[in-house]
């Protein structure tokens, strides 16, 4: 096996003289942060996913429902005084599930993409900054686990295990790393040639410093987008597995279950059981979508005026 | 009996709904148009999430389902007696392999002569292919699931071939007649002796059968073929039947397709070129698939769309509900080492169906229909009434009453704890520690809208008591496997309790007399209820033709709650298309199928 980069000791004294080196490099936040903000559309979902989230988590606070015991004598009455969103199929307010529902997704959304893309970087950094046999071993993983079908891999995980919000964020999140480890090692077999990093290494700095201090930073601008899109496809992944069954059981919610139960009254024309889930689905994603071009617009710019 | 995998209709009260019509006759109009041809191929629809997956008609606890048995294994291999004639539950001597049994000896010896059928490879079923069932049966018996100590095959003294056609059964005592012929006779299916009397694919055929030993190896081979359910459709062993179809193709999913038995020897003889049964992951994805052309020529309505039965009928369906001849029930493990101490308790199990809304549930999930089930027999002939001093309506004041009556601190919305342990008649009871909670894991099958409405409810009902229910869903062959008995202080016994959905129908033992379901050591009790004086009962019911006996069993076990009893539903409001003539709308209660019977319209 080769390492093409081996260490050699660090100091004290070479280890400032990195931190001034990579003090150097241009990070520039305010800048992506303008370019950001004079996006309209980025600004429209961050206020999109702002709404929902005050919606979901404040919401209760200030619109207070039952939603552990269950009224069958309430079943999907239509949306009308008491219940703004109508009741589902065994009587829970709509409305106030909605907000519950929507707790559930947004947790599970944002902790599956914190576990993907932490998982991803370190992966993809320890892959791209060693390169040789080692890049290639842990990319061949990469590439076998992505070959398959990550529905069929929930499908089965969710019927191996108890659902619950913290097993579908690690399921989710275990599932979803591969592709910031792809995108990170990208990136930083571009960086480890670059001469900071080449600098620390000259002045002994061993590689898990290099590593941590000196690429993944520089890659996280790349991270920050792609996150926005795992949560996306976190949200979407949940509505998948909970119109399959599988989703955390009741009396939770998410968004997705709500959606899947929904479904079963298509043709009784109980539409406040399908819209509102599905709406909310669809403006929490479009606001992640339009947060990840946003920052990927904002970074690029960065990356091109750094040039 | 048969686990029953049902999809929770429109049932007994349908007067408000579709289903009234159904019930008044009018549910055979329109009906096929067209004239009947031969030939074509007719589509049935799995329940949802339900699929066959054992051929070997000697059925495991775990493969005991309607699926595999009344839907998939019938249609190939026939029993000495077919049950169920039009809706009720009698058996049909023109279906049946056997003419009717003669008994003698103050009913402890019967004869049964076999009629005329063929293997499909020509050869005549004759009395060695009933041996050959009963000697696997009789030398595997504690694998089978319809095994239950003291009957059948251990009340067999001797069995006597006095030829091809005829045999005798000594018995060891006297048994009721109609007892012995609903759930013991009717139960025996012939199998080909001379082509699956072997230990292994290249061993020669012999008699190996007739020793204990080998037979066990017999039947360790023929269930190895059965659970290798990728040789179906291809494997010679299943290519030798009595009955009308043969099984062509089989996929993961369920998918199966028949042919015709062209040497079939009984009385009606398959039309179509090809019947074929669809797999179905949701109840919502069928009514998609019905709604979206011809591709499903007999499904069903889930029961939140009754509202779309004009929408099917304008496409050219008759409606028809399906009811089934059983019982509905939610299981509970007595064996699970965490949870069997408190399911022992029968002031827990009195308290746990107090909480059941049987009524909300007929008035909420089943949409105002369906009706409260007290016990383990439907209202019938068999029983016409129960004694309401036995029976546990919904009561949620009476279920906190009995558990603080015995030392647990009753907290709503909460979960109750033991505070009192101990065996005394106010203490908690055996086994129960100071500071148990009063919570269970409920596992119950997906892909059933009704069931997973029930199951929250329940949860939510038992919580007026403090009573946790922990609720997961699977898949129904998940649920089933999972559902297998475990032996008391079984370490490796995880599941508490279990709805597969839709209780039991009693198919192959029509007799509803519990001993295979309740009865100590039964093959089908999953649960692991064993009481001295139910299996008293029980026994009486079996061994006497007293007309008392059988409600004295039912209410006896409504009390004792060995399972929650839930309430009775239809198995399928039926979507039959007009195309396809020949089926009975006054549907099998058993839930057996002949396609056998039906004819593509032209």
């Amino acid at each position: 096996m080769s390492i093409d980069l081996p260490d050699v000791a660090d100091t004290t004294g070479q280890a400032a003289a990195e931190d001034r080196q990579a003090a150097v490099e241009p990070k520039q936040p305010s800048m992506v942060l303008r370019r950001f903000l004079e996006n309209k559309l980025a600004i429209l979902g961050l206020l999109l996913f702002l709404a929902m989230a005050v919606f979901c988590f404040l919401g209760p606070l200030v619109y207070h429902t039952d939603q552990i015991h269950t009224r069958l004598s309430e079943q999907t009455l239509p949306p009308g005084p008491g219940h703004p969103l109508g009741t589902d199929q065994v009587g829970y307010d709509e409305l106030g599930r909605l907000m519950v529902g929507g707790q559930t997704s947004i947790e599970i959304a944002l902790g599956a993409a914190l576990v993907a893309v932490v998982l991803g970087v370190v992966w993809g950094t320890v892959a791209g900054y060693f390169g040789g046999v080692i890049d290639s071993f842990m990319m061949r993983i990469v590439d076998s686990v992505m070959s398959i079908p990550a529905l069929f891999l929930l499908m089965f995980l969710a019927t191996m295990f108890r659902p619950s919000v913290l097993m579908l964020i690690l399921v989710l999140g275990l599932l979803a790393w591969l592709a910031p480890a792809r995108l990170v090692r990208g990136e930083t077999l571009s960086l480890r040639s670059r001469e900071y990093v080449q600098a620390v290494r000259v002045m002994g700095g061993r590689a898990p410093r290099i590593i941590f201090r000196h690429l993944v930073p520089n890659v996280l601008g790349t991270i920050v987008v792609n996150a926005t899109f795992q949560v996306a496809d976190a949200i979407l992944a949940i509505a998948a597995i909970s119109f399959l069954g599988l989703g955390i059981p009741p009396p939770a919610a998410n968004w997705g279950g709500m959606l899947s139960d929904g479904l079963n009254y298509t043709y009784s024309g109980f539409w406040w059981l399908i819209y509102p889930s599905g709406i909310a689905i669809i403006i929490t994603v479009l606001s992640f979508n339009l947060i990840g071009d946003g920052l990927r617009d904002a970074v690029g710019l960065r990356a091109h005026r750094r040039l | 009996m048969l686990r029953l995998r049902t999809l929770p209709l429109v049932a007994a009260a349908t007067a408000a709904l579709v289903v009234a019509t159904a019930c008044t006759g009018q549910h055979a109009k329109p009906g096929p148009v067209g004239t009947p041809s031969e030939g074509g191929t007719a589509t049935f629809a799995e329940s949802a999430g339900s699929k066959p997956d054992y051929i070997f008609p000697m059925m495991t606890p775990i493969h005991q389902s309607i699926a595999n048995i009344e839907q998939f294994n019938r249609l190939s291999y026939r029993s000495l007696y077919w049950i169920g004639k039009d809706d009720q539950p009698v058996i049909d001597p023109s279906l049946s392999l056997a003419k009717d049994a003669v008994y003698s000896k103050g009913d402890t010896s019967v004869s049964v002569t076999l009629n005329d059928y063929n293997w499909s490879d020509g050869k005549p079923v004759t009395t060695r292919d009933v041996e050959f069932w009963i000697n696997l049966f009789r030398a595997n018996k504690s694998a089978a699931a319809g095994y239950i100590p003291g009957e059948f095959p251990d009340n067999i003294k001797k069995f006597t071939a006095v030829n091809d056609k005829t045999f005798t059964l000594d018995l060891t005592g006297a048994y009721s007649p109609q007892w012995f012929n609903y759930n013991e006779l009717a139960q025996i299916a012939p199998i080909p002796q001379h082509v699956w009397d072997k230990t292994s694919a290249t061993s020669a055929i012999g008699n190996f059968d007739r020793s204990d030993t080998t037979a066990k190896q017999v039947y360790k081979f023929l269930d190895s073929q059965a659970t290798n359910t990728s040789t179906y459709g291809k494997n010679p062993l299943w290519q030798t039947v009595d009955g009308p179809w043969i099984l062509s193709e089989y996929r993961a999913d369920g998918y199966s397709v028949f042919i015709p038995n062209k040497a079939y020897s009984g009385p009606n003889k398959p039309h179509l070129d090809k019947f074929i049964e669809q797999p179905f992951t949701s109840e919502s994805t069928e009514l998609n698939v019905i709604r979206s052309g011809k591709t499903i020529d007999y499904g069903y309505l889930p029961v939140q769309e009754v509202s779309q039965q004009n929408t099917l009928k304008n496409a050219g369906y008759t409606i028809a509900p399906w009811k089934s001849w059983g019982t509905n029930f939610t299981v509970l493990n007595f064996n699970q080492p965490t949870a069997g101490p408190l399911i022992k308790q029968l002031y827990i199990r009195q308290a746990m169906q107090s909480l059941v809304n049987q009524q909300a549930y007929v008035n909420g999930p089943l949409r105002g229909t369906g009706s409260v089930n007290a016990g383990p027999v439907e209202i019938s002939n068999f029983v016409t009434s129960y004694d309401s001093n036995m029976t546990l309506p919904y009561n949620p004041q009476k279920a906190t009453a009995l558990l603080t009556a015995h030392g647990w601190t009753v907290t709503p919305n909460g979960t109750t704890t033991c505070a009192s342990p101990g065996t005394g008649a106010s203490q908690c009871g055996a086994g129960i520690a100071a500071g148990t909670k009063l919570q269970f894991n409920l596992e119950y099958s997906s892909g059933v809208v009704t069931l997973d409405q029930e199951m929250q409810a329940m949860k939510s009902d038992f919580s007026a008591a403090g009573i946790s229910l922990n609720l997961n869903q699977a898949p129904f062959n998940t649920v089933l496997a999972d559902a297998a008995p475990c032996k008391p202080g079984a370490s490796k016994c995880t599941w508490q309790i279990i709805n597969w959905g839709g209780g039991w129908i009693y198919g192959i033992n029509p007799y509803p007399s519990g001993d295979q379901l309740f009865q100590s050591g039964a093959g089908s009790n999953y649960g692991g209820f064993s009481n001295p004086k139910s299996d008293a009962l029980i026994s009486a019911a079996v061994h006497t033709a007293d007309p008392a006996a059988l409600p004295a069993v039912a209410n006896d076990l409504a009390n004792q709650v060995p399972v929650l009893w839930m309430p009775a539903e239809l198995y399928r409001i039926s979507a039959v298309s007009n195309r396809l003539a020949g089926v009975n709308t006054k549907q099998s209660p058993i839930l057996s199928l002949t396609p056998e019977d039906w004819q593509i319209t032209k």
